[in-house]
């Protein structure tokens, strides 16, 4: 048996190796920033006015005007809905809540739909 | 450390295709080019040969410093016929239509007033130009008109044509670098020339997604998909120039007043044609908030947007529907759907 | 480091391995009950006999019974040939490379509490970009790596503090078995 690894008490050597564990969750966090896919924008298409893109950062609903009426969307914890619109079907209603990245869901006869973006869903290049 | 090399070894596996980016200080600023490519080697030489060209044309086409253009406009005020560099002639000609079609608004044969102004040297002046300088150059405003075209050969018919094609050049020059590209076999490319970008192809997982920053600078006011071929140009107040008595002064000067044009705070054009997204931005800068519209017509562009100097947002329907608008952007968007 | 056991000749030592393994097997069949993000992808508690047999009878021996665990243990629980079982086998794998690299420095360099959470966070990795590889390879699986990293330490660290009084109580009482 070697008599070194009766050592029951944690060394240098062992906390240098638990740092570098702990290291590679930031780093993984970082270097994974790209695959995750937790939104953190939405873009609200609708037939009145020009697309937009809204943080998911404050919890708010907001109301878009389309061909029938108002659609309201609700955005909560970084996830978004539509609580109500004025479709017969109200299958955008009905999916519930969307929480990732490309994810989405239109209402197509009042001409809404709203798309979720990720971080890394910016721009390619700047245009000034 | 087994696990990490695994998971490295792993990522870098699935990833044949990539996004190169290669930046350089070609054409007076900051060109970026961003291709997605499996052959890295093809898209290096590509971008080396373009880097080099660029150079080249910058040279070339220089407004003050000597070469073929100043070269071209001390012959041009002699009224004679005489064939100029190769480089010189398109760029000539096809600044005329553009002239024509933002009727005198983009004139680059009025290098005189530019110089005037200061906008012709390195470093700028720190005060404007006299009244009576800038009124006794614009009473006798030379014109892309007093140039005559024959069969290669060109005529200036103006003792003081100055030809400053600042307006267009980079846009031309783009166009010439997205060809230059597509001869190299590159199908997958977004080339930015200091914030006037052009997009061949797309990202692969989506189109080159361009934000357009926001006049105020603060951030980015709108985001556009670009479709293979098309560019995004805009011109602003706040480029190049300097602040006399609080007020300030920039490079885009009205031909109609000989004074910057202050007529609206930035104008971004979206068409595949680089040299007229160009040439039209700077146009329609000038003609500003009441005249757009016109002006957008005769140049043929049909995707506007134009912020003004109450940070309201005015476009076209047909940019309407290519753009996508950040919530905090602008307090009002005006439509202007028959351009 | 290991002694050899003469052929045919069970000794006290063989005694000893084949109830290590047979704890190990029993550990997998009980840590497979256990809820993971990711079903298959486990914290590697089976690895505390690993390193209870590294310890005493040295590398190969301890490779010997995380192989056993994970072929006996699919077996038992009818995951032979499965995602679970190819899950458990990179992860085993790749925990015994780990320790393997640490087991090759000077000795005193790394004691238990290193070996372990090395070995518990190269499982998980291991297991996590198998099971993004070969079954699930949606991008959202290798967002789960930071939350198994974290595991992985958690588990590393609750082994060594395991091995560690077993090991201390060994050394202080000679050997039941």
């Amino acid at each position: 048996m070697n008599a070194a690894l009766t050592i029951t008490r944690p060394g240098i050597g062992d906390l240098a190796i638990l740092l570098l564990c702990l290291m590679l969750i930031p780093l993984s966090l970082h270097w994974l920033g790209k695959a995750r896919s937790v939104p953190d924008a939405i873009r609200i298409t609708s037939p009145d006015t020009t697309s937009k893109i809204y943080s998911l950062a404050p919890d708010r609903t907001l109301n878009v005007n389309g061909r029938l009426g108002t659609s309201s969307i609700e955005i909560s914890n970084g996830s978004a809905r539509f609580t109500s619109s004025p479709c017969s079907g109200k299958h955008c209603v009905l999916s519930g809540w969307h929480s990732r990245s490309g994810s989405g869901m239109a209402c197509l006869p009042n001409r809404v739909a709203m798309t979720l973006l990720a971080p890394d869903d910016t721009y390619d290049g700047l245009n000034y | 450390m087994p696990g990490l090399a695994i998971v490295l070894l792993s990522l870098s596996a699935c990833q044949s295709e990539e996004v190169l980016s290669r930046q350089s200080f070609v054409f007076g600023t900051l060109v970026e080019v961003k291709i997605r490519t499996s052959d890295r080697d093809q898209a290096i030489d590509a971008v080396d040969t373009l880097f080099s060209r660029f150079d080249q044309l910058h040279t070339d086409w220089h407004a003050w410093k000597l070469g073929d253009m100043t070269a071209t406009s001390a012959k041009l005020s002699q009224d004679e016929w005489f064939t100029p560099a190769a480089s010189i002639t398109p760029v000539l000609e096809y600044s005329q239509q553009l002239y024509r079609d933002s009727r005198g608004l983009f004139n680059p044969a009025m290098g005189s007033l530019i110089a005037l102004w200061g906008f012709h040297a390195d470093t700028l002046p720190d005060k404007p130009p006299a009244e009576t300088a800038i009124d006794s150059i614009l009473r006798n405003l030379p014109g892309m008109d007093d140039i005559e075209f024959n069969n290669g050969r060109v005529r200036g018919h103006h003792p003081h044509i100055i030809i400053d094609a600042g307006g267009m050049a980079k846009g031309y020059a783009v166009d010439t670098g997205t060809e230059l590209l597509r001869k190299h076999g590159i199908n997958n490319a977004l080339l930015n020339a200091g914030g006037d970008l052009c997009g061949i192809g797309n990202r692969g997982d989506r189109a080159w997604r361009v934000g357009i920053r926001h006049p105020n600078g603060q951030g980015v006011l709108a985001s556009i998909d670009l479709s293979d071929g098309e560019c995004v140009f805009t011109s602003g107040d706040y480029e190049r120039g300097y602040d006399y008595e609080n007020r300030h002064y920039h490079h885009i000067i009205d031909p109609r007043t000989g004074y910057p044009a202050n007529g609206a705070v930035s104008v971004t054009v979206l068409h595949p044609d680089g040299a007229r997204a160009d040439a039209a931005s700077t146009a329609l800068l000038v003609a500003g908030v009441d005249g757009w519209q016109d002006i957008a017509r005769s140049m043929k562009v049909d995707k506007v947007l134009l912020v003004d100097h109450q940070g309201r947002l005015h476009m076209t329907a047909g940019m309407q529907k290519r753009v996508v608008i950040r919530d905090n952007a602008a307090q009002e968007i005006i439509i202007a759907p028959q351009v | 480091m290991a002694s050899q056991a003469p052929a045919l000749q069970i000794s006290r030592e063989d005694r000893q391995i084949a109830l290590l393994a047979s704890l190990a097997v029993a550990i997998h069949i009980l840590e497979s009950g256990i809820p993971s993000p990711v079903p298959g992808v486990k914290p590697g508690l089976a690895n505390i006999i690993t390193l209870l047999v590294l310890f005493r009878f040295g590398w190969r021996y301890a490779a010997w019974v995380s192989g056993l665990r994970v072929l006996a243990g699919s077996l038992l629980i009818g995951t032979f040939m499965s995602p679970t079982f190819f899950l458990s086998l990179a992860g085993a794998t790749a925990s015994m490379l780990a320790i393997g690299v640490l087991w090759l420095l000077p000795k005193g360099w790394v004691g238990v509490y290193g070996i372990s959470i090395l070995a518990a966070v190269s499982h998980v990795c291991a297991q996590l970009v198998t099971a993004w590889l070969l079954f699930i390879p949606h991008s959202m699986i290798l967002g789960l790596l930071p939350v198994l990293i974290a595991a992985g330490i958690i588990f590393g660290i609750f082994n060594a503090i395991i091995v560690a009084s077993i090991q201390k109580r060994l050394t202080e009482q000679p050997s039941p078995v």
